[in-house]
Order: C-alpha cells, then structure tokens, then sequence
C-alpha cells in the first residue's frame, strides 16, 4: 500500500524510479522508530526535485501561515497565494492591502545545496492540510538525537507540492515555518486566495555578476567570500547602483538558509538604527524584525547582512568578515589639542 | 592547508594580509571552529585593549583655567593682610638640620616685577602651545562615509528576491513583528 502510494507520488511528479528495493519505499509512521534506519536519499532528493517541477507546472491556491521565531519571539503572518505556472505566486498578506508577485520558493540551484550539505532521507508518512503526505527531512552529517534535523518537508503524495517546511535551528528549535491550512490544486480558486494576478513580479534588481565579472570586481579590491562557515556557500553576486555608488551583493545558501551581504565603501557616519552587540568579536549594530539585519563597519567598507538563518550561522559568518570596532570622533576643543599635541608628538618620536 | 592558521591570525584580524592570503585564510576559517575562536577572542581583546586606551577626556575648562593662570595675581598690599596670619609656609625651616641644604646660599628675594615677566612668558608659551595644537589637529580622522543608508529595508528585498524567497512573506512578517510593543 505504501509502496504503491509512494509510486502514484514518483507518476504525478515525472520521477522514474527503477532499480531500487521495494522496501525501500515502505513508508513508516511519522513518529516511528523505523524512520531512523530508512535512508533513501536518492528518492528523498528525487521527490524534492519532482516538487520544484510540479510547483512550475501545476495551478493552485490556498492558505498558507507563516512563522518566524527570532530570539525566542515568533511572529505570524497568514497570505493568501494563487499560483499560475510562468507567472508565479500572487501573495497577498492577510488583513492586509499588501500584495506582490514572488517567485516560487523552491529553486533548483539551492536544492543541489541542500543535497550537498544535509543527508536527505525520507522519513514517514503523515497528514497535512488534510492531504496525504510524505515527510522528508534533511539531517545534519555526522549529528544524532536533538539537533539532528535541519529541515523538514511535507509533501503532497498527489501531487509532490511542498505541503509545509521547517527549519530548525542547532538545538531542534524551529526558526521558520511555513504550512497551507487549505489548498486547492488545478481547481478553483479558494475564497481566501488573492484575486488580482496582474503584479508587477518582483525580479531581483541589480545585475547579475558571472564568474569572469565577479573576477575582475576582486581584482579591483572588492573583497569576495567564497565561503561562509556552517557550509554557506556563494551561489550568487550581484552589482547594484545606488544613489551613483556601486553596491556589491554576495548571496550564500546552504540549501535551507540564505544570507546576503551587501559590501560599500565609506564607514558608518553615526550608529545606525539597531541595538548595538559584540558579534564575531566585535561591535555590530542588529536591527529589528525579520530576516535579521547586521551592520557594521571593517576594512573601510560599510557591511549589511541579511539573513534568515540561525543565529548561530550569522555570528560564525561575522567572524570570517573583516571588522573594526566603529568609533565616531568625539570633535571638541579637548580632542583637537590631543590630537594636535599627538601630531607633534609623532614628528618627535625618532621611532614612530 | 595546514592544521590551523597560527599567526596568521593576528595578521588576518589587524588586516595585514594580502587578498590571496586573506582569501585562504577566510576558507580555512570557514571550516575550523578553533580558528574562529582564536579570530574571536582576539578581536574581543584588541576590542579591550582600545576601550582602555581611549583619548584622554580632557576638561572642557581646561583652557580657561589655564588662562585664568596666566593672569597674575594682584600683590596683595601689606595692609589687606590680617596681622594674625601665619607666615608663609618655607621648605627650609622644615629641615634646618640638612646641611646640604643649610649650606645653599639663601634666595635673594626677587622683585615682583621680575615675576610677573616669567609668569607672562610662560603663560604666553602655553597659550601658543594650545593654538599651535589647535591649529595642528586638522580634520577629524574620518574616513570616506558610506553613501547608501545601510538599513534601508530595499537591502532587504534584494536578499527575498535573490534568495527566491517569498518577499512578501518576510516584509509582512518584518511588519507584523514591528508593530508589536
């Protein structure tokens, strides 16, 4: 029965599985035990990849609630979405006039990094938004028991869509949650889905560096990182134009967290909105909300990071950039004779 | 690649090292945890070391009270002294055993005059010492200022939109969580 479940979900969603034991695919419960000793990546990272092509192919609408746990607060937020192949998810916020035209959340480029830094492994069956579903999880390598899990995905076993995804933290905490209440497949529109479709999409802006582009920007001085730790890896750089200033941006995944900088030249002129914190060894200036938004100034540039990873990950990411303790001049008649007396103090030492 | 980076840490955290060595370093730090805590607590000491060698706050009134030093005391006249008043107070009669001290020739007194020329010229080189640094300190040392508003939120649906996120999800959960109290 859960073999043949499991097959009618590979049909729906284009995925040729051949060749592999038919034990394999007997589906455990959720909450079993047996879901530790089944590791089928291949089908796990196969039934992912059959989610992104039926997201592209399929029509739906429906309810989707949204969480975000930052400092052990959550924030909420419900959005009506309708899908249409090509065009991509009208989202509309909930009790709200907000709406927007957003790319579909799954992209292949950042599953490839999630197969390459999280063992994928289908681990149970389970209901959600009252449809059937099948459970994968990506594990952390080498880590068992709590903390283990990175992310979970509830996928539909009709049609292979992402019925709900988490994300947790190091300690099993889960940082990002996004799940349907309805859904409603290649069918009509449910009451609650948005119902203008004729958005302006929202493309990223700037323009995209290629690696020969990237090249010359560091040959220039730009400083590029390649790699962040906790397996951030670079997967794209953009150049953007602002107010006559080149702004670089580099966006690193691990294929479930995203962190963006943003590098400029010139420091800080005054300290910015946020709380200023000691992070990665030095002063760092956190604003509110979500994703989390980092600035500080080091190497004569001024840094923004934006992320919806784990704490954890930004602070390990704020260790590897360049970084200075940002001071701003106290400018009075004591400080101009200090600096005056050190001026001249400098002209005498015979060793400075 | 070695065990661990040893001193290129302290060239990496005082930026010394060149863009292709810098560029090692950072990969390594990205996957050796003891390195990072290296990199970490140096910057927290160094971060020490220069919040206890701040600039000096020097007294806003220091240059009036120096000005007010230089101005001489009149000579008070023998008669606004009280007739009870103690004499003024001499090292000398401290220690009138000291011979060292009891072979010196006494001072011969000295006219007010006299006084009043070395406390002028040794306040006028104090005043031009003051204007001097003053004049010498320059501009603040300010480096070039970052020209674009580092938390404007379109930072923010750069990273949504690139990240192929969905970007209304997270504004709207950005405003939700600031509308909170």
């Amino acid at each position: 029965m859960s073999s043949l479940r499991l097959l009618v979900v590979c049909a729906g969603t284009g995925v040729l599985l051949t060749g592999l034991p038919s034990a394999a695919f007997t589906l455990p419960d959720v909450d079993s035990e047996a879901s530790q000793v089944l590791s089928p990546s291949v089908p796990a990272m196969a039934l992912l990849e059959g989610a992104v092509r039926s997201a592209r192919t399929r029509t739906w609408s429906g309810t989707q609630h949204v969480v975000s746990v930052r400092d052990g607060q959550p924030s909420f937020a419900v959005l009506a979405v309708r899908h249409t192949p090509g065009s991509g998810s009208a989202v509309r916020l909930m009790f709200s006039e907000q709406e927007a035209l957003a790319p579909d959340a799954l992209d292949t480029r950042l599953l490839g990094l999630l197969a390459g830094h999280y063992d994928l492994r289908v681990a149970g069956r389970s209901l959600c938004a009252g449809r059937p579903a099948v459970l994968v999880e990506a594990r952390r390598p080498g880590q068992v028991g709590v903390g283990s899990v990175a992310g979970r995905f509830w996928l539909d076993a009709d049609t292979g869509l992402v019925l709900r995804r988490e994300v947790h933290d190091s300690r099993g905490s889960v940082i990002r949650s996004s799940a349907f209440v309805d859904l409603q497949v290649d069918g009509p529109v449910v009451a609650s889905a948005v119902s203008a479709a004729a958005l302006e999409p929202l493309h990223p802006t700037g323009q995209r560096l290629s690696d020969d582009a990237l090249q010359a920007m560091e040959a220039q001085g730009w400083p590029v990182v390649h790699q962040l730790p906790s397996g951030l890896e670079l997967f794209e750089s953009r150049l953007h134009e602002r107010e006559g200033v080149d702004v670089l941006q580099l966006s690193y995944s691990d294929g479930l967290s995203t962190l963006s900088l943003f590098v400029q030249e010139g420091e800080l002129a005054k300290d910015p909105e946020g709380t200023p914190q000691s992070m990665g060894g030095g002063t760092v200036w956190v604003g509110k909300g979500f994703p989390e938004r980092v600035v500080w100034s080091g190497d004569g540039r001024t840094w923004t990071l934006v992320s919806d990873a784990p704490a954890q990950v930004v602070s390990d990411a704020l260790l590897v950039l360049p970084h200075r303790q940002a001071r701003v001049v106290d400018d009075g008649v004591g400080s101009r004779v200090w600096r005056g007396m050190s001026r001249v103090g400098s002209w005498l030492n015979p060793f400075g | 690649m070695s065990a661990h980076l040893g001193p290129a840490v302290t060239a990496f955290v005082d930026g010394e090292l060149d863009h292709s060595r810098r560029e090692e370093v950072q990969v390594h730090l990205a996957h050796c945890l003891p390195c990072r805590s290296e990199v970490e607590g140096l910057r927290r000491f160094k971060a020490t070391l220069r919040g206890a060698a701040e600039e000096p706050q020097v007294p806003l009134d220091l240059t009036a009270r120096l000005l007010a030093a230089l101005t001489p005391p009149s000579p008070p006249s023998p008669s606004s002294l009280p007739s009870s008043a103690p004499p003024p107070f001499r090292l000398p009669s401290l220690l009138p055993s000291v011979p060292t001290l009891s072979r010196r020739p006494q001072p011969r007194p000295r006219p007010a005059h006299s006084r009043l020329r070395r406390t002028a010229v040794g306040g006028a080189f104090v005043v031009l010492g003051l204007g001097g640094a003053l004049s010498l300190a320059g501009p603040p040392p300010r480096g070039p200022v970052a020209p674009v508003d580092p938390t404007s939120p379109q930072f923010v649906l750069d990273h949504n939109t690139t990240s192929n996120e969905l970007p209304l999800t997270e504004v709207g959960v950005v405003s939700v969580f600031r509308s909170a109290p």
